[in-house]
């Protein structure tokens, strides 16, 4: 009786979530996106098969496949997304923590928020047209070192506003009951801080990862000799739509990719947490 | 919720629909307003609009190239600072057979920012040289001339100054694209070393470090030309080090040896902020097209005249920025925004892009350069091969003189 109790006690649960139709679930879970992506793909290959005469400017969704093999087995691909993964990664070392430091800083310092928060808005407003020149100077002109650098800037505010609101969303009694208990500042940090502000960072790092990209795309236009950005620059120069669209798609993809990677942490991360509605 | 998220997704799909397929109407709506047709000394457009029946509307001709004329620059989203030919409107016509409204609209692309160097265009305009030939003339600059030439091909846009190995790849993919008028009859680029450098020929670059804003465009087209000429290979210099557009830094901190630069302007900029420096110009090695007035295959199939017009107008305008270099920096001031009355690093820029323009018969395109300038992006492997070269440029729409 307990037992028929607690079955309907919980809610109804559709077939498709038993193990078994696993896979099928996570198919129905796709499907929208799935058929969006074949709506743009049938959309796509028709338009351009009318408009054959403007091959140069738009390509065909087989010629993109052509070239995307093409590149991929002539090793010309993977060299390029090699730059732009080792920039992508660089920029996000150099930005996510340094980030986090003044993020932290700010949040928990008053002193710190009044001296630096103006400088910090207002260099987000700084066109990187603008630096860019100088740091290239200075870094040894345009290459991995300049294009990291300014990933990392890209990437920088969007985690120092999440460190920031993390930090401060910690809630006032907790910190008074972690202070009651003589809590250091590193438990305090590690116990309290961090847990709290944990949402909040991972939401900071998935826009992260994707702007990073963007970040070595822009740097890259600013002179480079190779990464996937140089490649849709070049591809551009001599009138290859198709080597443009299979440096676009690529991105993509690596943008997918780690944004993916961030969920998947931050789901084993805050799995401590109650399931979200 | 769902619903209207399937009625958005409908709106994104028709709005994508029209983009893609969206014929550009231009050209069409020009033919149908008129040629430029030719009379005498001067010129009238819109001889077909006038002769009309009359139970056509008579404003209708002339209500429809003016729209045009104000929303085709604005409607594009990469639209780079325009002037509009408003300078040129108020300007009294030398010709008063050409009114307003029989006047044509035509939108020039001409990359960078306005600048002295393009005083032959600010010349023709402010001279009446394009309102004699039935122009009306917008100037559009951008930085993309991939783009501005992609628009002349797809006949978004008619005319623009493009360099020649740009027609030559675009052609290559079967952009409809024609170059009808040399400006440059040198290849302004070239390596620029310090004086006290021990390079002094092409063939001194072999073992050095070389600086181009980026490994491609016109300055890496320009340094492989000149590295074929001296029987080099890339290989053989130290680096082609990409270092961006602002060379001075990188260049007056000699962390290069020598840098690939346009030798109108970027010399005269370095000698000023930090030393004196000599230039190996590409033209002395390889006769290289550079830019020029280029127009696509239908204007030149329906249209002729007008391409015509476009030629005689601006090289009159070049001719007379020849004889009268100080008169041109006059003119250029009216459209260059803080461009001085008397600068005199400005001025040199000027003289020293005559000397690049200078030819016996202003605007003509040779057999060679073209066969070289396909030959070289063969070498490079951007093109197959230099078979068409020939089909990429026309001296047909030169005219006789620029009197």
């Amino acid at each position: 009786m307990a037992q028929t109790i607690s079955q309907t006690a919980q809610p109804a649960q559709p077939p498709y979530t038993k193990p078994r139709f696993a896979f099928l679930r996570r198919l129905w879970y796709r499907l929208p996106a799935l058929l969006v992506a074949l709506a743009i793909l049938a959309l796509w290959h028709f338009q351009t098969r009318e408009s054959a005469s403007l091959a140069f400017v738009i390509a065909t969704p087989e010629a993109v496949w052509q070239t995307f093999g093409q590149l991929l087995s002539n090793g010309t691909l993977l060299n390029h997304l090699g730059t732009t993964v080792l920039e992508v990664a660089l920029g996000l070392c150099l930005g996510v923590p340094s980030a986090l430091l003044l993020g932290y800083l700010i949040a928990r310092n008053r002193f710190a928020e009044r001296t630096l928060g103006p400088y910090v808005v207002g260099f987000q407003a700084v066109p990187l047209i603008a630096i860019a020149p100088i740091l290239i100077t200075r870094l040894g002109g345009p290459g991995i070192a300049s294009v990291s650098v300014v990933a990392a800037l890209i990437v920088f505010f969007p985690m120092l506003m999440s460190a920031f609101v993390g930090i401060r969303s910690v809630p006032a009694e907790l910190r008074e009951l972690f202070r009651a208990l003589n809590a250091s500042p590193w438990q305090t940090f590690y116990r309290l801080e961090l847990p709290s502000a944990a949402p909040s960072l991972f939401g900071g790092l998935k826009v992260s990862v994707t702007l990073a990209v963007v970040g070595t795309v822009v740097g890259e236009a600013y002179g480079a000799t190779a990464g996937l950005g140089f490649m849709i620059f070049s591809s551009r120069f001599v009138y290859n739509p198709a080597g443009v669209m299979v440096g676009v798609f690529t991105l993509t993809a690596l943008a997918l990719l780690l944004y993916e990677g961030v969920a998947r942490l931050e789901r084993r991360a805050l799995r401590w947490r109650a399931p979200q509605p | 919720m769902r619903k209207l998220l399937a009625v958005l997704l409908a709106l994104s799909l028709v709005l994508s629909a029209c983009v893609v397929t969206g014929e550009p109407q231009v050209g069409v709506a020009k033919k149908e307003q008129g040629e430029v047709k030719k009379e005498g000394g001067g010129s009238s457009v819109g001889k077909e609009a006038h002769s009309a029946p009359t139970a056509e509307p008579t404003t209708e001709p002339t209500a429809e190239p003016t729209a045009e004329a104000t929303t085709e620059p604005t409607a594009e989203p990469t639209a780079e600072p325009t002037i509009e030919p408003t300078r040129g409107a108020t300007l009294p016509r030398r010709d008063g057979s050409t009114s307003n409204s029989e006047l044509t609209p035509i939108t020039l692309f001409l990359g960078y920012i306005p600048n002295v160097q393009f005083a032959p265009v600010y010349v023709a305009i402010d001279q009446g040289f394009f309102r004699e030939n039935g122009i009306e003339l917008t100037i559009e600059h951008g930085f993309d001339e991939t783009d501005g030439l992609t628009r002349i091909a797809t006949n978004n846009l008619q005319f623009g100054m493009i360099s020649g190995e740009q027609v030559l790849l675009a052609r290559a993919r079967g952009a409809p694209v024609k170059y009808f008028f040399r400006w440059y009859q040198r290849f302004p680029v070239g390596v620029m070393v310090p004086k006290d450098s021990p390079i002094r020929k092409p063939q001194d670059l072999k073992g050095k470090i070389v600086g181009v804003p980026g490994k491609f465009g016109a300055s890496y087209f320009g340094l492989k030309a000149l590295l074929n000429a001296a029987k080099l290979e890339e290989g053989d210099l130290r680096e082609v080090r990409a270092i961006g557009y602002d060379t001075a830094p990188i260049f007056c901190e000699r962390q290069v040896d020598a840098s690939v630069i346009y030798i109108a302007n970027e010399p005269l900029q370095i000698a000023a902020r930090c030393f004196e420096v000599d230039v190996i110009a590409i033209s002395d090695y390889a006769d290289l097209v550079s830019n020029g007035l280029v127009t696509n295959e239908k204007t030149i199939a329906e249209r002729p005249e007008l391409v015509r017009g476009m030629a005689e107008a601006y090289g009159r305008g070049l001719a007379l920025t020849i004889a009268n270099p100080d008169l041109a920096y006059q003119i250029s001031r009216k459209f260059v925004e803080n461009l001085a009355e008397d600068d005199p690093i400005q001025k040199q820029v000027l003289l020293r892009s005559i000397e690049l323009w200078k030819a016996e018969r202003l605007g003509e395109s040779t057999d060679e350069s073209w066969r070289l300038t396909a030959e070289t992006l063969v070498s490079m492997g951007l093109i197959d091969s230099i078979e068409g070269y020939q089909d990429a440029y026309t001296n047909e729409f030169l005219p006789e003189s620029y009197e």
